[in-house]
C-alpha cells in the first residue's frame, strides 16, 4: 500500500508541472497584465518598467514560468505581479475557511443524502422516493447564484419581520461575536445549505441506485432467511456495500470543491479559494492564480488517492500493489 | 409510512414558510421609486429619503459595505494607488488640500492657502501649529522633505511621480514652513503632498515593505485599529487628532463584493452604507427601502468611444464626425444615466466635466443629426446601396466596438450605438472581452501588446488589435492628468491622433499658474481637439452612495478623495 501511494505521489509530479505551464501561457497570452496600471491617470513608463524587469515581463514565457518556478519552490510562491505582498499567506488563510465552509456542507450533504438514498430505496415508488426523485432534480436543475439570493431574502425578511437574526447574509463573523462558535455557525449556515444542495441531490441519487442494487441480491437475501434484524441487514449488510460508489464520488467531488465554490463563495461573500481564485483572475496577476492552481491541483490528487484507499477498505476484495 | 411522511411534511412547512417570508418582504416594500428632489446645482447628490432628524451623539460604529478589498495599505506603492485603499488611508494620512464634492481645493493641514511666487516657481507651505501625527510628534516640514525624497527615490515603487519629479528641492524654513521650489512652473501644485508621509516614522524603513498591512501612525481623524483580510478592517477615532475629533468610535469596511449581496446586508442592517457600482436595478431596489438615504453625483469618470485610427477608414476626420452626429447620446443619457441621476448629460469636453466652473462644452456642435452625418459622408465621396453600409475610399464603414463584457451600462449604450449608426450607414459588431482582457489591445501602437517594439515610433503593421473601444478614463479637479491622452505623443494616446494646435496649448498649461489663464488655454485645446474628433465622449459615470437615515454627515465627493473625505463629521443620531 506505502508503495503504491508513494508511487501515485511521484506520478503526480511531472502532471503538476505541465498544468503549471500550461495554466501559465494561458493566463499570460490571454493579455497585457499591465493594462489596467496604464490606464491609471499620472502613472508614468517609468513605473511600469519597473514592474516589467521586476517580474521579467520582458523574457519570454518559459523563462518566466522558470522564474516562477523557482519562486514557487524556494520562496512560498512568492509575491504578487505589482508589489511585495507575499502570496502564501493569503492562501493559507483562504484554504482555512474553504475547509470549514466545504467539510460542513459535504458532512451535510453526505449524511442527508445517505438517509435520503436509503430509503428511497427500501421504500421504492413511494411518497417519499418520488419526493426526493423530484428535490433531486431540483437540486441538479437551480443556478446557486439564484438559490443563494433566495436564502439571503428569506433570511432578511424573517429579520425585518421578527427582528430575530438567525442567520447572516454575508462574510464568516460578525465585527466582535460574543460567542465566536455560534456566531461562525451563523453565517456559514446559508452557505453550507446553498452548496450542499447539489451535493444532495447528487449523492442520494447514487446511494438509492447503489442500495436499489444491493437488496435485492443473494447475500442480503441470505441474510434475511437467517433471521438477522431488518436494520442490521439494512445497514451492516446492505449499506456498506453500497456505499462504495457514493464514497468513490464524495472524495472526488471533495477535492474539487476545495478548489473553490466560487459562486457560493462570491454571493455570501466568503474568504475562501473560489473568491480568491476570481479576484486574482480579474486583475490578471498570474502569480496568486498559479499557486492557487498548485493547491486546487494537489487538493484533487490527494482526495482521487483517499477515493482508492477508501475503496480499498470498503472492498476488501481490492489490494493495491 | 408516517415516520418517513414526517421529514417531508416538515419541508413542506418550511418551504411555505420561506415562500411566504419572500411574499411579506415583497408586499410591505414601498413602491419603486428612483432618486428624486431638487438638486441644489448642477450634478450635485440627489436624496430619495428624508433626512435625519434625531440629534447626532459621539460614539457608535459605522459598517461601510465595500465591494472591493485593499491588496495593502500603502497608497503611494503602485498596487496601492487605486480608490479602494484611498477610502481607508483618506481618514488616517494628512494631507496639504482636501478636494470637496464641487471640485475645489481646501487647504486641509495648511494654516492658510499656500503662497507662491514666480521665477523660479516656489510655494511655501505654512502648516498649522497644532498639526501632530497620533504618537505627538508635530507634522513638520521635514515631514513635507522627507514626502518628496520618498517619492523621486528610484528604488521606491512609487506609482506617479508626476509633479515631484519637477521639484528642485525642499526646504525646511521653520519646523512649519517648508519652501518648495520647483525646476519651472507647475500649475497643478496642489494635488502634491496628499498625503504626507512621517519622517520619523519611515526614514529608517525600506518604504516598499512598510504599510502592506497596516498603518502605524496617523496624523488624520482616524487610525488603523485591525485587518482580518477577506473580511473586515477597523479604524477608529484617533484621540490625538490635532483637528475636530471624529464623532464615530469607529468605522468598519466588510468586504462584501457581490452587489446583490451588499442590497440584503443594507436592507437587513448588517450594514450601514455602501457604494457599489451603479447599476439601474440597483438604484431602483436601494429607492424603495424605508430609512435609507440614496445619492448620486456626477462622477469624474467619463465613458467615450475611442477611435483608432490607424484603421482606415477611421483615419479620416469627416468619417469620425459623421459617426458622432450619428449617434443620440441625449437619448442614451436618458435612457442609461438619467434613472440613476437626473441631472446627467451628454459630456461635450474632453478636459472638463460638466460640474466643473470651468466646463466650455465644444463637441456639442456634433449633436445628433443624423442626415447632416449621411450628408457629410456623401459629400466626401462615400457611396451606398440603398440604405447598406457606406464605402469610402473603397473602405466599408464596418467596425468592431470593444468594451469590458458584463458591464451592463457599457453593453446597453454598445446596443444603442450600433442601432443609430446602422441608419446611417455604418455597420459596428460588438467585440467584448471579460474584465482587463478587454484592455489587453489598449496600448500605444509600439507595444509589444500591439506587435511593436516599444521603440516609441509607430511603424507600419504596428496597430492596436481594436477599431472603437467603450472605457472610461478617471478625471480630476486639475486637468493636468488628460495632457499625456491628447497630446501627439502622448504615454495614453491611445487614439493615434495628432493636433498640433492642441499639442502646443497643452505643453504650455503646466507653466500656466493663473487658474482662469490656464483654464481659457484648456479650453481652447479642447476645441482643437473636437475638430480633430478622436473620440466620442458619452457621459459621466454616476456614483451611487446609500446609508442609513440614521447617520449624519455623510456627502458623496466623486473626486478622488472618495466618500470618505468628511468622515471626522459624521455622527450617528438618537
Amino acid at each position: 500500500m506505502l508503495v503504491y501511494v508513494v508511487r501515485r505521489f511521484l506520478y503526480s509530479i511531472p502532471v503538476l508541472l505541465l498544468c503549471s505551464f500550461i495554466i501559465f501561457t494561458f493566463v499570460s497570452v490571454s493579455g497585457d497584465p499591465l493594462s489596467e496600471v496604464k490606464r491609471r491617470p499620472n502613472v508614468s513608463q517609468v513605473t511600469v518598467q519597473q514592474i516589467v524587469e521586476r517580474k521579467h515581463l520582458d523574457e519570454s514565457i518559459p523563462v518566466q514560468w522558470a522564474y516562477w518556478l523557482k519562486d514557487a519552490t524556494t520562496n512560498s510562491f512568492g509575491t504578487d505581479l505589482l508589489g511585495n505582498r507575499p502570496i502564501w499567506p493569503d492562501l493559507k488563510r483562504v484554504m482555512g475557511n474553504t475547509l470549514q465552509l466545504v467539510v460542513a456542507a459535504e458532512l451535510l450533504a453526505f449524511t442527508i443524502a445517505l438517509a435520503m438514498g436509503v430509503i428511497s430505496a427500501k421504500r421504492q415508488y413511494s411518497l417519499f422516493d418520488y419526493g426526493t426523485t423530484t428535490f433531486s432534480f431540483f437540486g441538479f436543475s437551480m443556478p446557486v447564484f439564484w438559490f443563494a439570493l433566495i436564502l439571503q431574502v428569506i433570511v432578511t425578511n424573517i429579520y425585518l419581520a421578527t427582528d430575530v437574526r438567525i442567520f447572516y447574509t454575508a462574510n464568516l463573523s460578525s465585527p466582535n461575536p460574543e460567542n465566536f462558535l455560534l456566531d461562525r455557525i451563523q453565517h456559514l449556515a446559508l452557505p453550507v445549505i446553498a452548496l450542499s444542495v447539489l451535493s444532495i441531490a447528487t449523492y442520494s441519487r447514487y446511494m438509492r441506485a447503489s442500495m436499489l442494487e444491493v437488496v435485492n441480491s443473494d447475500y442480503v437475501r441470505t441474510a434475511r432467511a437467517k433471521g438477522v434484524p431488518e436494520r442490521k441487514v439494512t445497514v451492516h449488510h446492505a449499506m456498506r456495500n453500497a456505499l462504495i460508489p457514493v464514497v468513490t464520488v464524495a472524495a472526488l467531488n471533495f477535492g474539487t470543491v476545495l478548489g473553490g465554490a466560487v459562486v457560493t463563495e462570491t454571493v455570501f461573500a466568503l474568504d475562501g479559494m473560489g473568491l480568491y481564485f476570481i479576484r486574482q483572475l480579474g486583475e490578471r496577476d498570474a502569480y496568486p492564480v498559479m499557486a492557487w492552481l498548485m493547491v486546487a491541483a494537489v487538493f484533487v490528487i490527494l482526495f482521487n488517492l483517499l477515493a482508492d484507499i477508501l475503496y480499498g477498505y470498503l472492498d476488501p476484495r481490492i489490494r493495491y500493489e | 409510512m408516517e415516520s418517513i411522511l414526517k421529514p417531508a411534511r416538515w419541508l413542506i412547512w418550511f418551504t411555505a414558510l420561506a415562500m411566504l417570508a419572500v411574499a411579506c418582504g415583497t408586499d410591505n416594500a414601498p413602491p419603486a421609486a428612483g432618486p428624486t428632489g431638487a438638486s441644489p446645482e448642477p450634478g450635485a447628490s440627489e436624496t430619495a429619503a428624508a433626512p435625519p432628524t434625531g440629534e447626532p451623539v459621539v460614539g457608535g460604529t459605522v459598517v461601510y459595505g465595500s465591494d472591493q478589498e485593499p491588496a495593502v495599505l500603502n497608497p503611494v506603492s503602485t498596487e496601492g494607488n487605486v480608490l479602494v485603499t484611498t477610502k481607508v488611508t483618506t481618514n488616517i494620512l494628512p494631507r496639504a488640500y482636501t478636494i470637496t464634492p464641487d471640485f475645489e481645493y481646501r487647504p486641509d493641514l495648511l494654516v492658510e492657502d499656500a503662497t507662491f511666487t514666480e521665477d523660479p516657481f516656489v510655494v511655501t507651505y505654512k502648516i498649522k501649529p497644532e498639526a501632530a501625527w497620533s504618537d505627538g510628534t508635530p507634522i513638520s516640514a521635514d515631514d513635507f522633505k522627507f514626502t518628496w525624497q520618498s517619492f523621486i527615490d528610484e528604488d521606491n515603487d512609487i506609482a506617479s511621480r508626476a509633479g515631484y519629479e519637477l521639484i528642485e528641492s525642499v526646504e525646511v524654513m521653520d519646523e512649519k514652513t517648508a519652501k518648495v521650489t520647483f525646476k519651472q512652473n507647475y500649475a497643478p501644485w496642489k494635488d502634491l503632498f496628499s498625503p504626507i508621509l512621517p519622517k520619523h516614522e519611515l526614514e529608517d524603513k525600506n518604504l516598499n515593505k512598510v504599510w502592506n498591512d497596516e498603518i502605524t501612525i496617523s496624523g488624520g481623524p482616524f487610525m488603523f485599529e485591525s485587518w482580518d483580510k477577506g473580511t473586515q478592517l477597523e479604524i477608529v477615532r484617533n484621540e490625538e487628532y490635532w483637528g475636530e475629533k471624529a464623532k464615530l468610535d469607529s468605522i468598519l469596511f466588510r468586504f462584501i463584493p457581490d452587489s446583490n449581496t451588499l442590497v440584503q446586508q443594507l436592507r437587513g442592517g448588517e450594514i450601514d452604507m455602501m457604494d457599489p457600482q451603479p447599476q439601474l436595478e440597483l438604484a431602483e431596489q436601494v429607492g424603495a427601502m424605508e430609512g435609507i438615504i440614496a445619492e448620486s453625483s456626477l462622477g469624474s469618470q467619463w465613458e467615450h468611444i475611442d477611435f483608432n485610427t490607424l484603421v482606415p477608414p477611421l483615419d479620416k476626420q469627416y468619417v469620425r464626425q459623421a459617426m458622432m452626429m450619428g449617434i443620440d447620446r441625449q437619448l442614451i443619457t436618458d435612457q442609461l444615466i438619467t434613472p440613476i441621476n437626473p441631472d446627467a448629460e451628454p459630456l461635450n469636453n474632453v478636459i472638463y466635466l460638466t460640474n466643473q466652473e470651468e466646463y466650455e462644452p465644444h463637441w456639442d456642435k456634433f449633436g445628433f443629426d443624423p442626415a447632416a452625418a449621411v450628408a457629410l459622408l456623401e459629400e466626401n465621396g462615400c457611396t451606398r446601396e440603398g440604405e447598406g453600409t457606406f464605402t469610402c475610399d473603397g473602405e466599408p464603414l464596418s467596425f468592431r466596438i470593444r468594451t469590458t463584457g458584463g458591464n451592463e451600462l457599457r453593453e446597453l449604450t454598445e446596443q444603442i450605438v450600433q442601432q443609430q449608426l446602422a441608419e446611417i450607414g455604418v455597420e459596428i459588431k460588438i467585440d467584448n472581452a471579460e474584465g482587463a482582457e478587454a484592455f489587453s489591445v489598449l496600448d500605444k501602437p509600439d507595444s509589444e501588446v500591439c506587435g511593436g517594439n516599444g521603440d516609441g515610433k509607430v511603424q507600419d503593421g504596428e496597430v492596436c488589435d481594436f477599431d472603437l473601444f467603450l472605457f472610461a478614463w478617471v478625471g480630476s479637479p486639475d486637468p493636468g492628468g488628460s495632457n499625456e491622452i491628447w497630446r501627439c505623443d502622448g504615454d495614453q494616446n491611445y487614439t493615434v491622433t495628432c493636433s498640433e494646435e492642441a499639442t502646443e496649448l497643452l505643453d504650455m498649461t503646466d507653466a500656466i499658474l493663473d487658474p482662469q489663464e490656464r483654464a481659457e488655454v484648456y479650453n481652447a485645446a479642447d476645441a482643437a481637439l473636437a475638430d480633430l474628433t478622436p473620440t466620442i465622449p458619452l457621459y459621466q459615470k454616476p456614483s451611487f452612495f446609500a446609508w442609513k437615515d440614521s447617520i449624519v454627515g455623510p456627502e458623496d465627493n466623486p473626486t478622488n478623495q472618495t466618500i470618505f473625505w468628511n468622515s471626522a463629521e459624521w455622527a450617528l443620531t438618537e
